[in-house]
This record gives C-alpha cells, structure tokens and sequence, in this order.
C-alpha cells in the first residue's frame, strides 16, 4: 500500500515538476504543429473544405512570443516550415525563409506591444496569415489564382484568417493551461 | 561563448533567415526531388498520414457497411435491374473488343496495355495548400523512380516529383507546375495540358486552326516520354477564341476527380527511361 502511494506521489511530483520547468507544454506545441503541418490538407480533403486554411502554426508562434520564447518559436518555425516544404512540391527553404522571416518582423513589433494581450495576440495571427498568403501570391504565382478571381481568393482567405483567428483564444486558454501559469500572465 | 547565448534572442531570428535562404538557394535548380534529409523526414512523417488515412478509412467502411443500410432492399432491386440492363450493354462492349483487338492486330498498333501497374493508396495531401500533390504508400523499394507515371481507372493522375525508400509525392495534374503533352482525341489537335492550381485544366498552345470543340476528350500524346499514349487527361469545357491571342484559350475539365482520389495505380513501363536533368559538370 505504501509502495503505491509512494508511486502516486511520485507520479504527481514528477507532473508538477514538468508544468513548473515548462518541460510538457513544448513537446506538446512542436508534436502538435508537426502533425498539423502533415494532416491538415488531408483533413481538409476528407471534409471537402480544401480552399479553407486553418494554419495552426502562426497561433503556437504568437504564444512562444508572447512568453518571452524568442529562440523557441524562430526554431518552430524554421523546422515546421523545412516540414511544409518537404510536403509540398516546392523548393526546399520556400516555407523556412518564409515563416522565420515573419517571426522575425514580428520579433521587432515586440518591442511596441504587448503580447500577452489576447487583442494583438489575435491581430498577429491574422497579420502572420496575411502575410504568408501575400508572400505566396506575389512570388509563387503572380497571375493565376486557380479558378478564384482575386476577389473571391481574398474573401477566402479571409475567412481562414477569421477561423483561426477565433481559434487563437482557445488555444492560448488552453496551453496556459498546460502550463498551469495563468495566474501570472493572461495570453 | 557565454555572450552568444546571453544575446541569443537577438541574432537567433537572423540565423533561421540565413539558413532558410542558404536551403533555398541549394535547393534551387535541382528540381523538387527529396534530398536524404528529407527523404528520412517523410520516412518518420509519412506512417502518421498513413495511420490517420487507414483510420478514417476503416471509420468510413464501418458506418457505409453496418449503419447506413437504410433502404437497401430496395436499392437492391433497382441495382439487379440495372444489372441487367448493363449484362446486354456488355455484350455489345464484348463484340466491339473482340473486333478492335481483331483491328488492332491487323494494324500491328501496340498499345501501352500491357505495362505493368502498381497499386497504390493515397496517404496524405499537400501540405502547403498552394500546390496539388499527394504521398502514396509507395517508394523506391516498389521500383517507383522520378517522374514515375501515376494513373487510375478515369486517366492520368500525375508523375512521381520526389520519392523515399517506402514513400513517393505525385504531382497532380491540376498543378501549376505541371504540363503533360496531349491530344484531341477526334481531331488529334496538339497542345499541352497545364494545371490551373484548382480543380481545372487549360489546354496551351491550341493553334487557331485546330479543330476542337466543347465536349472533345482530351488525351495524352506519349510525346513527353512520361505517360503512355493515349490515356484520358480529360473534357474540353471551354474555349474562348480571341482575335487578340496567338492560341486558343481551352479550359479542361480533368478526367480523374480528384476530390474521391484514394487508390492509384503506378505505370511501371518496362522501356521507361526515368528523364533526370543532365549533371551539370
């Protein structure tokens, strides 16, 4: 009986150790990014929304700025972008200059706003998916947008903007929770 | 060494953009072929597709063959109905082979029938959501090599633009990166067939002259030494003949909807010569 509860405590100690060292929640982000990075499109096939982009990645990016996790989240976004690139017929580097360049813009805006507000956090994801797609238009493909006029792609973009932003509350929500330190920041 | 990491997070982002633009410009040139980093990459990546893709597939059988059987008695009937209806039509289809491979032999015209297939599943789509590409369960171990033809039952469905030991990526049709040299099959009119990015097609380099309407099939010519002659690329949907143009503006509607993709069939030809860009010396 003892052995067991000494087990138990054990257990517990080692979870609390985790949440307080921060040791749990980044496996989490970098193995939730990966398989968002490989499953997403294929989800998106399965459910017959493919022009919809729900980019989860900008989200964990925001979140790593937010807490002062500058080398964590230019090292996610590298490695996730070299992990896009491999998944898609481009050239390899395309998504890994593409995302590091955001985060580092964003880096510097760092410095005039405050992250852990879920206001800018939200508007810095939106801003990061804009930007993406702009990126993507203007040097990938200048003039076709495939069946969408320019307007309707814009209108669909839009849209992802807007879903992931309103996803962007939650999962801030629920990463603090991870953490189990949202009795010291908000974001 | 203890100042690097004091002032990490300052040149850290600018160390990423460096190695993202040395990636980039290595890369450059050399095709969309996996190099061995990424070739492990999609080894370790790939199962999770698979598992996921076989998941929703085992889910997608047991909801079709256990819960959705309401009115199959019914649709039963009408189906042994259709059947045969069908078993007469089949008859006729039975005469017409018979007197086109009597035709055939008479000609000494070989078809690229014979060539061996593999099949094939589709485990996962592109990733980026700007370009069309798909992972299938199969690699080099199966005898895929670059720009392997990949096909189904409708048409052509692309060529093999990367591939690992168990795993390739197929450049769809519909990419705009792709151009497969074709044909209108009545007319035999020549022209290339792009991808648009989406779920569409446009016919390039259709000559003023060139005898093709709305409706026409198009076919692959067997010129570009990747797909066999003759398989369906799909309908001409549109054309729009401006005085303006050079070409032909045609719009295609690809044979294989590529919204249902889930097997694949590979075109190993036995003759096939895997096109790879001369080594620059």
């Amino acid at each position: 009986m003892q052995f067991y509860q000494g087990f138990g405590v054990g257990i517990r100690a080692s979870v609390k150790r985790w949440k307080e060292g921060d040791v749990f929640v980044y496996p989490l982000i970098w193995l939730t990014c990966g398989l968002s990075v490989i499953l997403r499109r294929s989800i998106n096939h399965l459910v017959g929304i493919e022009w919809l982009d729900i980019d989860l990645i900008p989200i964990f990016l925001i979140y790593l700025i937010a807490k002062d996790q500058n080398f964590m989240a230019g090292c996610l976004a590298f490695f996730m972008g070299v992990l896009t690139d491999t998944f898609a017929p481009c050239q390899l580097g395309l998504f890994a200059f593409l995302y590091s360049a955001i985060i580092l813009g964003i880096n510097h805006c760092r410095q005039f706003l405050d992250f852990n507000d879920i206001k800018t956090s939200i508007l810095f994801v939106a801003i990061f998916l804009l930007a993406k797609w702009s990126f993507l238009v203007i040097i990938i493909r200048p003039s076709p947008l495939g069946q969408f006029t320019p307007l309707i792609f814009f209108i669909l973009v839009s849209i992802s903007v807007l879903i992931t932003g309103m996803i962007t509350p939650f999962l801030f929500y629920f990463l603090n929770l991870v953490r189990g330190r949202e009795h010291r920041d908000y974001a | 060494m203890s100042i690097l990491f004091e002032h990490r997070p300052k040149w850290v982002p600018y160390i990423f953009i460096v190695l993202s633009l040395i990636l980039l410009s290595l890369s450059i040139g050399k095709g969309q072929e996996w190099n061995p980093t990424e070739r492990l990459v999609a080894e370790v990546a790939a199962p999770f597709q698979k598992l996921f893709m076989g998941t929703i597939s085992i889910t997608r059988n047991i909801w079709r063959n256990y819960f959705f059987l309401v009115e199959t008695r019914q649709e039963n009937l009408l189906l042994k109905k259709e059947i045969d209806l069908l078993k007469i039509e089949n008859s006729k289809y039975q005469e017409l082979l018979l007197a086109n491979q009597r035709l055939q032999k008479l000609l000494n015209f070989r078809e690229n029938t014979d060539e061996p297939v593999l099949p094939a599943r589709v485990i996962g789509w592109d990733s980026s959501g700007l370009f069309k590409s798909i992972i299938i369960d199969k690699g080099e171990k199966d005898g895929l090599r670059i720009n392997t033809p990949v096909v189904n039952s409708e048409g052509a469905v692309g060529r093999v633009v990367s591939v690992s030991s168990n795993y390739a990526q197929v450049l769809l049709i519909t990419d705009q990166n792709s151009a497969v040299d074709g044909l209108v099959q009545r007319s035999r009119g020549r022209g290339m067939v792009k991808g648009m990015g989406s779920g569409e097609c446009y016919f390039d380099y259709v000559i003023k002259t060139c005898d093709i309407k709305e409706g026409d099939t198009i076919v692959t010519s067997g010129l570009g030494r990747i797909f066999p002659k003759g398989l369906y690329l799909g309908k001409v949907k549109e054309i729009n003949d401006s005085p303006n143009k050079l070409f032909k503006d045609v719009r295609v509607t690809p044979a294989v909807d590529f919204s249902k993709l889930e097997e694949v069939l590979i075109v190993l030809r036995s003759g096939f010569v895997p096109l790879r860009r001369p080594e620059i010396q």
